[in-house]
């Protein structure tokens, strides 16, 4: 960890027992609860939640167990003495503007930080790469930018090869989280502490080219938008010319692209540069190959036949996160296995395998209607 | 010449697929009349000479002497078979040889140098004198409104079932041949092993889960 990012720590010097109320608003925005159902379900009023969080009252012991039952945390979760990345103070990027709100927005944060605390938590007993991205000019382009990127990670010429495990061995977190944590705002990016965090959901990763690109347009965020001052459809389509610019750039580009519209090429084209035919299509009218309006037909013939899940990632081995699994496993090798992690953490073991990608990823069955 | 024109004509009737949101391919396959139209413009704009199939009035290109057919194959096991099952097609193994003439065109769309023209002159008889009628060259086209599968060329011969039989087939275009065009010999981006992310041990291997 540099020492750039220390002001976000809270390193209290308290002892362990006492309240820390980021704690609390952390484990409460993360399951999206609002404080007047979470005061319902502990037995409080919605004000003393309030008061906790602020840190004008502590809970009372037995109203912590009920917080922490109820948030699905041990009890020691609210406690002081861990470090906490301050969610209000990190700086992230949503694809999905319209749909994030301001709940959505901390909610996802506050999954973030969980992933970076787990990620610290491992730090202290495995080191993992250095984050790696290069410093770029000042008023870069996207396409210098991702040339610039290329260039500094020693990429050769053609198809960026196993992009997430490439980004990983630079330093980049990669993590896919459930879409009910992080539904609303879709795939994001955040530096924490020096260390860049990508989280995408199963809707950007059941894909691989849909994951490859969502991954690749994070990565432009990283780089061209440390200091976001302002979420707009303008940074986002910054990103996205990255992205584009990245995985398919224009001079290798004008050598393959095929000179009309022919679906079957652009579909094979694109099974040999991990990008969807969709994006190609785009990148054909960008090369002035081909006119918005045969562009739009054929998205509609790819909308035809489009099977989002016909290449799950998973499939593709250099697609999928594998850096904080393998940490966690070389520190379980030393015996520091996912109990100790949890216990780190004040989280569950479940809690703490489920960050670590090993959830159980069965579909949760319910009963449907003749309930009485 | 004729890939392209197959392809274009591929091209637009898969999109009418899209566009009229049909549940069934009817629309799609009835791209057969019009592939016969467009081969039999282009050659005819290049100097090509057609003659028309009675009673259905198919105009069909000649080429060397021999009917150049283009034909959507339907995806049955028969179809080849059976593809003289109407009249009008009938009628393409039975028409006799057009008039000679100085010299043919060029596919390439340049005059032909004159001293070919002799050279056709002399071979158009010789071809002729196999026998009265003209060879029927049909150029198959697999497709669906998906994708364009291949196109493949034969001479067609009738028996005496009325079946049709192919000779010297060859494919002139393929799903594969073009790929080989787009994608290029590049690795694809999922070739290889993957740089696993490499984590270590840190120095101090006395830490224990509970230090401060």
């Amino acid at each position: 960890m540099g020492e750039d990012g220390q002001g976000m720590f809270e390193v209290p010097t308290g002892g362990t027992g006492r309240f820390e109320p980021a704690r609390l608003t952390q484990a409460r925005v993360r399951l999206g609860v609002s404080k007047t159902d979470l005061a319902a379900e502990v037995g409080v009023s919605a004000a003393a939640i309030g008061q906790y969080e602020a840190g004008v009252n502590s809970p009372r012991p037995e109203v912590l167990d009920r917080l922490a039952t109820s948030l699905k945390v041990r009890p020691g979760f609210f406690g002081v003495g861990r470090p906490l990345a301050r969610i209000d103070t990190l700086n992230a990027h949503f694809r999905s503007l319209r749909s994030a709100r301001v709940s959505d927005r901390q909610k996802a944060l506050a999954t973030a930080a969980l992933v970076w605390e787990l990620t610290f938590a491992l730090e202290r007993y495995v080191k993992l790469p250095d984050a790696d991205l290069p410093v770029l000019a000042a008023g870069a382009t996207p396409s210098e930018a991702a040339a610039t990127l290329r260039a500094h990670w020693g990429l050769p010429d053609g198809p960026v090869k196993h992009l997430v495990a490439t980004a990983e061995s630079r330093g980049i977190v990669v993590a896919v989280r459930p879409l009910r944590e992080i539904e609303a705002v879709d795939a994001f990016s955040a530096v924490i502490v020096d260390r860049p965090i990508i989280i995408t959901t199963p809707r950007r990763s059941e894909n691989v080219f849909r994951h490859r690109f969502s991954t690749a347009h994070e990565i432009g965020h990283l780089l061209l938008h440390r200091d976001p001052t302002a979420h707009s459809a303008a940074v986002e389509k910054e990103a996205d010319e990255f992205a584009a610019a990245f995985l398919t750039p224009a001079a290798a580009m004008d050598a393959v692209l095929p000179q009309r519209l022919d679906l079957a090429a652009l579909d094979r084209l694109g099974r040999t540069w991990g990008v969807s035919p969709k994006s190609l299509v785009r990148r054909m009218v960008e090369r002035g190959r081909t006119t918005e309006s045969s562009a739009r037909r054929a998205y509609q013939r790819l909308a035809m036949i489009d099977d989002p899940r016909a290449d799950p990632t998973s499939a593709y081995l250099g697609e999928t996160p594998s850096l904080l699994k393998k940490a966690a496993e070389l520190a379980s090798d030393h015996g520091v296995g996912v109990s100790a992690l949890a216990e780190v953490l004040k989280l569950s073991a479940a809690e703490v395998r489920d960050l670590l990608g090993d959830a159980d990823q069965r579909p949760v069955l319910r009963l449907v209607g003749g309930g009485d | 010449m004729l890939v392209e024109i197959v392809r274009a004509r591929h091209g637009l009737a898969a999109e009418a697929h899209v566009v009229s949101e049909s549940r069934y391919a009817m629309g799609f396959g009835s791209q057969w009349r019009d592939l016969l139209d467009d081969t039999s413009q282009t050659l005819k704009d290049r100097g090509f000479r057609s003659v028309k199939l009675a009673p259905g009035g198919h105009e069909v290109p000649v080429v060397n002497d021999s009917l150049v057919y283009v034909w959507r194959v339907a995806n049955t096991p028969k179809a080849v078979s059976e593809f003289a099952s109407s009249p009008t097609r009938k009628n393409g193994f039975t028409t006799a040889p057009l008039d000679p003439t100085l010299w043919e065109p060029s596919l390439s769309g340049e005059s032909e140098p004159v001293q070919d023209a002799t050279e056709e002159s002399e071979l158009g008889p010789v071809l002729r004198a196999v026998g009265d009628t003209m060879p029927l060259v049909l150029v198959m086209v697999e497709s669906t409104p998906r994708q364009l599968q291949s196109i493949k060329w034969a001479v067609a011969v009738l028996d005496g079932d009325g079946k049709v039989k192919l000779r010297g087939q060859e494919c002139i275009w393929e799903l594969e041949l073009a790929a080989d065009d787009a994608a290029s010999d590049v690795e694809s981006f999922d070739s290889g092993v993957p740089v696993a992310p490499v984590v270590e041990l840190q120095k101090q291997k006395d830490r224990t889960p509970t230090d401060g």
